[in-house]
């Protein structure tokens, strides 16, 4: 549970690091406020140079712990329906088209011997991994396309940032990412300003994978979900969900319509940080002017 | 073992009580300043009411999350349930918050500031109508089977009597609410709501009377239970120290106090909610379910105990700090001290 939670807390780290790295490098893009939002995208990035690498690891323990406890979500997840013995190296798969009706991948790009690697660092598999083929339709989940691609995609954003965040230590080592060379920077900055949302499909992707994963149970092996489902009509959940998806889809436009408000107006540099009002007074209070009493000749 | 198997539902009713009552007081006023928010004529003494729970109504809501988990945690089949039972007005009530919560954040950035205002209003209405006939027909009674499980239909909860305690609760808040703004404004902004207390006051005096005339007439079990010691000695104290302290409020609002009317109306409540609490217990779904068949497993409620006996006193603590740095007038969009 430890590592699924951090799972979890670290994504929206790296989430909300992300989109204040993107929000900066716009600014830093349309020419505004360079130097301080030089300054917050390098926060940034310090903190992502932990954040990254240290998620792309809980991710794979969380995936030791899937495969341990829930090895049917880790089949649909690979899309794997034929079970690879123990001692042999196994294929991985990259790119698969799969079909619940045949029960087999309909193509598949796969990487020779890669599966061992992932999931044990070597190349023989100690354990055996069981294929979806092994449990009868009713005890594995279902649409394994979307399990399948939504795992793909959150991964693949996880190395997307990790990447980003390579390519950044390295141009900050460089010394491209002071305030007077970052702004020619134009594909670095749009590359920020693209990841910015990744990490939220991230986290969506995510979840599909745990939740639509782990079908038919609601908790695994104990309860299935239609058992778990509450006795309510079917028509009044029906209701609430529509209800739930209008209010939502409204709150989502108005939170990107104010968001990119709040971004366009920027920000004030000018507040009084709380708390430190009384020394900012004394700092920005211009000198009381002296006059020079010195003799005349002596001020020539 | 067998007293453990009493005693620990039994403080999780008490936690559970404690829960909600701190929620309907704070949110209570809360929700009262947005009803009256629609009836405010300029956009200046809307700001005001706006600015004077910016800082506090999340906090207050928290109590409602707390009061959901502990109920899910605690009392298992109740919460499956009265949630089946209660499903469209909860509805309600989540909706309405929804659309108060997000108006504080974006009345703030938007020129049209008419539409979060209506928002933020009729959200606030919205919620306390649907904790409203969520009370209403708890009290009234849902309809289950041996095991519990509802077994009612969706609109069981929609009649005249679980409207009466809708609409008294809603009077309920509006009063909290004013007398709430008595304590923060000054001026003319506080004369009206001197005007609005005293209305408020009376309506939902009226509203409870009605309240307490019905339930005995109509449910038996309501009924037998209240006209047997021990419960008919305690009802008949209730009554007359409700009559006192409405007497207070109104003594207070008619010399213009400013801090005595939040607190005798804060009485209020707290007298109806022992009531209330009082006519319930031992039942967690009035007259069906008594706490003790719906209690999670003794292991379980001890877990939740130790959690819940660290996180309540931080949370309070939070809570009264939070009121203390706030204290005072509100005065244009920021807080005078």
């Amino acid at each position: 549970m430890i590592n699924s939670v951090s799972h979890m807390f670290f994504a929206t780290l790296e989430t909300s690091l992300f989109v204040i790295g993107g929000i900066s490098a716009w600014y830093i893009l349309n020419n505004r406020h360079q130097v301080f939002f030089a300054r917050s995208l390098k926060i940034v990035l310090a903190a992502a140079i932990a954040v990254t690498p240290l998620q792309i690891y809980i991710g794979h323990l969380s995936a030791e712990q899937v495969a341990h406890y829930q090895p049917t979500k880790l089949a649909a997840m690979e899309a794997k329906w034929e079970t690879s013995p123990a001692g042999q190296p196994a294929d991985w798969s990259l790119l698969a088209l799969p079909d619940e009706a045949s029960q087999t991948n309909k193509w598949e790009i796969t990487i020779p011997n890669g599966l061992g690697y992932i999931l044990e660092f070597k190349k023989n598999l100690s354990e055996p991994v069981r294929g979806l083929k092994e449990w009868a339709p009713s005890d594995r989940p279902r649409m394994v396309g979307l399990i399948y691609y939504s795992f793909r995609i959150m991964s693949g954003i996880g190395f997307f940032l990790a990447g980003l965040m390579l390519w950044s230590v390295l141009q900050w080592l460089l010394g491209n990412l002071s305030p007077e060379k970052i702004a020619q920077q134009k594909w670095f900055l749009r590359t920020w300003i693209f990841a910015a949302p990744l990490g939220y499909i991230a986290v969506e992707s995510g979840w599909i994978v745990r939740c639509v994963g782990r079908q038919p149970w609601a908790l695994y092996g104990q309860i299935r979900t239609a058992d778990a489902a509450s006795q309510l009509p079917a028509g009044n959940v029906l209701t609430s969900l529509t209800l739930f998806a209008v209010v939502y889809s409204i709150l989502f436009v108005s939170t990107l319509y104010f968001g990119s408000r709040i971004i366009r107006h920027g920000p004030n540099l000018e507040l009084p940080i709380p708390g430190l009002e009384n020394q900012l007074a004394i700092e920005t209070e211009p000198a009381t002017f002296v006059p020079d009493q010195r003799p005349v000749e002596a001020q020539q | 073992m067998d007293a453990l198997l009493h005693f620990l539902p039994q403080v999780w009713f008490v936690i559970l009580a404690l829960f909600l009552f701190l929620y309907v007081l704070l949110d209570g006023f809360d929700l009262g300043v947005g009803i009256l928010s629609l009836t405010s004529s300029d956009e200046e003494r809307r700001s005001l009411l706006m600015t004077s729970l910016g800082n506090i109504w999340d906090a207050n809501e928290t109590w409602l999350v707390l009061m959901g988990g502990a109920l899910f945690g605690a009392f298992p089949l109740a919460y499956g349930t009265i949630l089946n039972a209660l499903y469209i007005p909860i509805f309600i009530m989540i909706f309405g918050l929804i659309f108060r919560a997000v108006a504080f954040e974006f009345r703030e950035h938007s020129n049209r500031k008419f539409l979060w205002n209506f928002a933020f209003g009729s959200g606030s209405f919205m919620a306390a109508l649907g904790q409203g006939f969520a009370l209403g027909s708890v009290i009234e009674g849902i309809a289950v089977d041996e095991a519990g499980h509802f077994i009612g239909s969706t609109w069981d909860w929609l009649d005249w009597r679980s409207l009466l305690v809708a609409l008294t609760l809603i009077q309920g808040y509006v009063l909290i609410g004013s007398t709430y703004l008595i304590l923060k404004t000054e001026g003319e902004l506080q004369k009206t709501h001197f005007r609005t207390a005293k209305l408020a006051a009376i309506t939902t005096v009226i509203g409870a009377i009605l309240i307490t005339i019905a339930t005995p007439i109509v449910y038996e079990a309501a009924r037998t239970r209240l006209f047997s010691p021990p419960l008919v000695y305690i009802f008949a104290v209730i009554p007359v120290l409700g009559v006192v302290l409405v007497g207070l409020l109104l003594r207070s609002l008619n010399r213009e106090e400013e801090n005595t009317p939040l607190i005798w109306t804060m009485l209020i409540f707290l007298l109806t909610f022992i009531g209330l609490g009082l006519i319930v217990f031992p039942y967690i779904i009035p007259n069906q379910i008594t706490i003790y068949q719906a209690a999670a497993a003794p292991s379980a409620l001890v877990f939740m105990l130790i959690f819940i006996g660290f996180l309540i006193p931080i949370m309070l603590f939070y809570n009264i700090y939070n009121y203390v740095v706030f204290r005072g007038k509100v005065v244009g969009d920021i807080y005078g001290e």
